[in-house]
């Protein structure tokens, strides 16, 4: 039996191909599901992120990855190397917890140092180390600090340098921006995206925050249900989601319930949208969803569109500081209403405000439609 | 089943199997530690009750009779009595130290009276002394040359009046430390809201400050009427006439080495125990629900009337409290009570009154101090354990519920159960019998529970992902459990080691049956004065324990302080 593995594992590594190969894991928490026959490739040097609401399952998947809590059926292989079942001591990576989990009782240094000091690594040679590690996030001349004397974003790089102190192939970060103030994070953001790039280490990252997801990640993988929904680079989750779920996860979306009247074309309440393809496998008479992002709303330049062009009303404006979002009444009986961004400019230049009545365009190429279960297929 | 279901409990059977075997040391370690300690929970807990058990269906012979020797018991009038008699103590000594350590806490937790920290410390006398010191002291009080006998109005000290009284000093701090925390749990908003409705004082009492002390104050009368029925200090020194539980165990078994029939009453004291134990267990899962994170901490406005009311009171409470503790030490002093009144020290020259004498305080001492020490160190290696253990969820969690049981059973009764199981040649660890191993062990087991609590909500703040960060570090968790948590545990570390200590010296219930010529202990010696009537003797050395309870806490103060001071540069709190 524990043979068995180890040819698949040979198998895996003349394959030579991602870094990190999940197959088939399952994770039970009695009869919870948490995970579903998720598997996925993880390719050598990339930022992934796992991008789902809380309980979907992201956190299991990264604990999974590194041995914390080992799933219930399934194989993970690390360089062809199948570790499923070898606790986290003996696999080879970094963390990062939300809550940094620093030890208050040692010094900035100390922490740094941590799993240094069991390597039968000479003094001079530690110290050299975790002054490199310090330079690298930052934090010179911090070595003697405890813990509590840092601020949140200091502590983050601490536990950062501590995770990468022993040069581990991966590096896996749970969360590690969520527990810091909105400014503090977005420029750890960045810095975060830096170093890993600069390192080139191969790093999961864990979170709720799509913003955080698409500014940093190489490739974002959305989960809900312990399922794995779509893979892909920001651009395309965000241009193509593959369901509504992703579509409406992701940045704003409006959902415009309607029917196929002909061919690509659909009635949503009293407007007829013309698709630009994409609806061939649903048929006349079927029930369907039509998405366009608030953005995609076009006003300028509507001389030479033809077509999905309607006037509408402005129901109501809400100013969010760079942009305002305008709902817009759709017409017909169905009460449907449009959501818009325009910019400052625009507002202006159109004199636009509540009650005003505007020309839109809903371009082709920027609609995508779903079948009203949900799904990409008819209901 | 399908061949499909077979082959996947199959790969996740021989997959438990190779995590365990690339484990390690570590998960050895782990699996090591924890069955250890159950086996030593075991060895010293749940035997010895089954031992206890099986004695109580046995004739003195060691033959098996059947239920005849409850029969017997429960034929005997003068036995059942007793039942009777500790029921009512109980109960009615529960009433009344819940009623005054309730007043007492609303006081210190609601109102703006002065000297609010004085009336706490006050509180904890009873705590430093055996309980056989306030039953001494009612004694001087009001026995039969007492001082203010004449407060009785003809009533004697000896039997019930004595024995509540003693008993409502002896379990006050018990009582009052549930109460101030029922009490101080509160959510202020709360009562903004109901003075925003314009409620009245009377009203928001029993609509909001009572409903929400609810589950405090029933976990008050439960510890209060456990300690009470299972305290054997109190009736013995005070009790007279009047036969309880606790004392029939002790003239059964010493008196008149019935044991068999010292089984049955043990275990009938046990039933009352188990009783309170299930009650609290299950009150306690409540109180938790009960709190919200974002409760915000009540602070009571000045009100006269209210606040001196409250004043009066707790002065009166503490002038009880320190009047009893006073009048033991005023007759440890007095030359030759009541006739002449000089002070002197001669009573304690135990040497002269005791064979034993001030060895049995060196004994306690020494008791004390190992298990103190072998305490504190089995029961953190238990909690972190239970709290920190990564693999086999299900052995953590029997072992935390064998951790809990030693609070349902009585001293008397586990001192009982381990003579009938380590007297026995046959076993391995008779050994023991006899030794101070055996009064250590006893002593660890009887406060287990408590200490173990204390120990868990230590660990349990300390950040749970410790462990995988040093395992991802690939440091073992045993090093990072010295280096990191050890550390942060100080302060739980020291308050488990002072209490196991100030029990230990004060203990009589658990260790009565246990101690032998070499190792009798200074409590012991309090009762065995008292006994031969060396009443004044007896009260010198309940003052030495007094005493040394009070020179161990001064320690661990100061001790507290130098920790913070040291480590002030990364404790927060």
């Amino acid at each position: 039996m524990a043979r068995k593995p180890k040819t698949k594992a040979k198998v895996a590594a003349e394959k030579g191909r991602a870094f990190l190969e999940i197959r088939d894991v399952s994770k039970m928490f009695g009869d919870f599901t948490a995970l579903q026959d998720v598997s996925l490739d993880i390719i050598e040097g990339e930022l992934i992120c796992f991008l789902g609401p809380s309980g979907c399952g992201k956190t299991t998947l990264l604990r999974a990855i590194a041995g914390l809590d080992f799933q219930t059926s399934g194989r993970i292989y690390q360089k062809g190397r199948d570790i499923s079942d070898v606790p986290p001591a003996d696999r080879d990576f970094g963390i990062v917890f939300q809550s940094y989990a620093l030890f208050p009782n040692l010094t900035v240094a100390s922490n740094i140092a941590y799993g240094l000091v069991n390597r039968k690594m000479g003094r001079a040679a530690v110290n050299a180390r975790v002054e490199e590690l310090l330079q690298l996030v930052g934090l010179e001349g911090s070595d003697d600090k405890y813990p509590a004397a840092l601020s949140g974003g200091q502590q983050q790089r601490v536990a950062l340098a501590r995770a990468l102190a022993t040069s581990p192939g991966m590096l896996l970060l749970d969360e590690p921006l969520s527990a810091l103030d909105a400014k503090v994070r977005e420029r750890l953001r960045h810095e975060m995206k830096e170093l890993q790039r600069s390192l080139g280490i191969t790093t999961v990252m864990v979170t709720h925050d799509q913003e955080e997801a698409l500014s940093m990640a190489d490739r974002i993988v959305v989960m809900s249900d312990g399922l794995i929904e779509q893979v892909g680079t920001p651009m395309e989750i965000y241009r193509n989601p593959v369901s509504p779920y992703v579509a409406d996860f992701i940045g704003a979306m409006n959902f415009l319930h309607g029917e196929i009247v002909r061919k690509d074309h659909v009635k949503v309440g009293g407007m007829d949208i013309a698709l630009d393809g994409g609806a061939e496998r649903f048929k006349k008479g079927d029930e369907v969803v039509v998405c366009i992002r608030p953005e995609d709303v076009a006003v300028r330049d509507l001389a030479r569109v033809k077509t999905n062009r309607y006037s509408m009303a402005i129901r109501d404006v809400e100013f969010l500081g760079s942009f305002c979002r305008a709902t817009l009444d759709v017409g017909g009986k169905s009460g449907e209403e449009l959501i818009a961004d325009f910019s400052i400019n625009l507002m202006r230049d159109f004199k636009l405000e509540r009650g005003a009545k505007l020309n839109v365009a809903l371009p082709k190429e920027r609609l995508q439609v779903f079948g009203s279960n949900g799904k990409g297929t008819p209901a | 089943m399908s061949v499909a279901d077979v082959t996947v409990r199959e790969t996740k059977s021989s997959s438990r199997w190779a995590r365990l075997r690339n484990g390690g040391v570590e998960t050895w370690a782990l699996l090591g530690g924890v069955s250890s300690i159950i086996i030593a929970l075991f060895a010293f807990l749940a035997l010895p009750l089954y031992a206890l058990l099986k004695k109580s269906v046995e004739d003195d012979k060691g033959n098996f009779v059947g239920l005849a020797n409850f029969q017997e018991y429960f034929t005997s009038v003068g036995l059942v009595q007793s039942i009777t008699n500790s029921l009512t103590i109980a109960v009615l000594t529960m009433v009344i130290a819940c009623a005054l350590a309730f007043v007492f806490a609303y006081g210190l937790t609601r109102t703006c009276m002065p000297l609010k920290k004085t009336f706490r410390a006050i509180a904890t006398i009873p705590i430093l002394a055996p309980s056989l010191l306030p039953a001494i002291s009612l004694i001087y009080l009001f026995g039969n040359q007492g001082v203010i006998k004449g407060l009785l109005f003809g009533e004697t000290i000896y039997g019930p009046i004595g024995i509540m009284i003693a008993m409502v000093f002896y379990i006050f701090p018990h009582v009052l430390m549930i109460m101030v925390t029922a009490l101080s749990t509160t959510d202020a908003r709360l009562y903004e809201a109901a003075e925003a409705l314009g409620t009245a004082p009377v009203r928001v009492f029993f609509t909001v400050t009572l409903p929400g002390a609810v589950y405090g104050i029933v976990s008050a009368a439960v510890v209060a009427f456990t300690l009470t029925i299972t305290d054997f200090g109190v009736p013995k020194v005070i009790g007279g006439q009047y036969n309880v539980l606790a004392t029939d165990i002790y003239k059964q078994v010493v008196g008149q080495q019935n044991f068999s029939m010292g089984a049955v009453v043990g275990l009938v004291l046990l039933i009352p125990a188990l009783f309170s134990f299930v009650i609290d267990r299950h009150v306690q899962k409540k109180q938790v629900a009960l709190l919200s994170a974002r409760a915000v901490p009540y602070h009571p406005k000045p009100h006269k009337t209210r606040d001196t009311a409250l004043l009066i009171f707790c002065i009166m409470m503490s002038v009880f409290l320190i009047g009893i503790l006073g009048m033991a030490a005023f007759a440890s002093f007095v030359k030759f009570w009541p006739y002449d009144l000089s002070l002197s020290l001669v009573h304690y020259d135990f040497d002269a009154v005791d064979p034993n004498g001030w060895s049995s305080f060196f004994n306690s001492l020494k008791m004390a101090g190992f298990t103190a020490v072998i305490g504190v160190t089995i029961i953190f290696l238990g909690a972190y354990l239970v709290e920190k253990g990564q693999s086999f969820p299900r052995l953590r969690g029997f072992f935390h519920m064998l951790a809990i049981l030693p609070m349902a059973v009585p001293g008397l009764v586990l001192g009982l159960a381990y003579v009938f199981f380590f007297s026995r040649p046959e076993n391995p660890l008779s050994f023991l019998y006899g030794t101070m191993g055996i009064l250590v062990a006893c002593t660890i087991v009887h406060f287990y529970t408590v200490s173990h609590l204390t120990m868990l909500t230590a660990l349990k703040q300390i950040d749970k992902e410790f462990e995988s960060v040093s395992a991802s570090l690939q440091v073992p968790f045993y090093k990072t459990m010295l280096r990191v948590h050890v550390p942060i545990c100080l302060p739980a570390i020291s308050d488990v080691m002072m209490y196991l200590f100030v029990n230990a010296m004060t203990t009589v219930s658990a260790v009565v049956f246990l101690y032998s010529p070499d190792t009798k202990l200074a409590a012991i010696t309090v009762l065995n004065l008292d006994d031969v009537g060396d009443t004044a003797e007896a009260a010198a050395m309940a003052m030495v324990i007094v005493a040394t309870s009070v020179t161990v806490r001064v320690l661990h103060g100061l001790l507290m302080r130098s920790l913070n001071a040291r480590h002030s540069a990364w404790r927060t709190r």
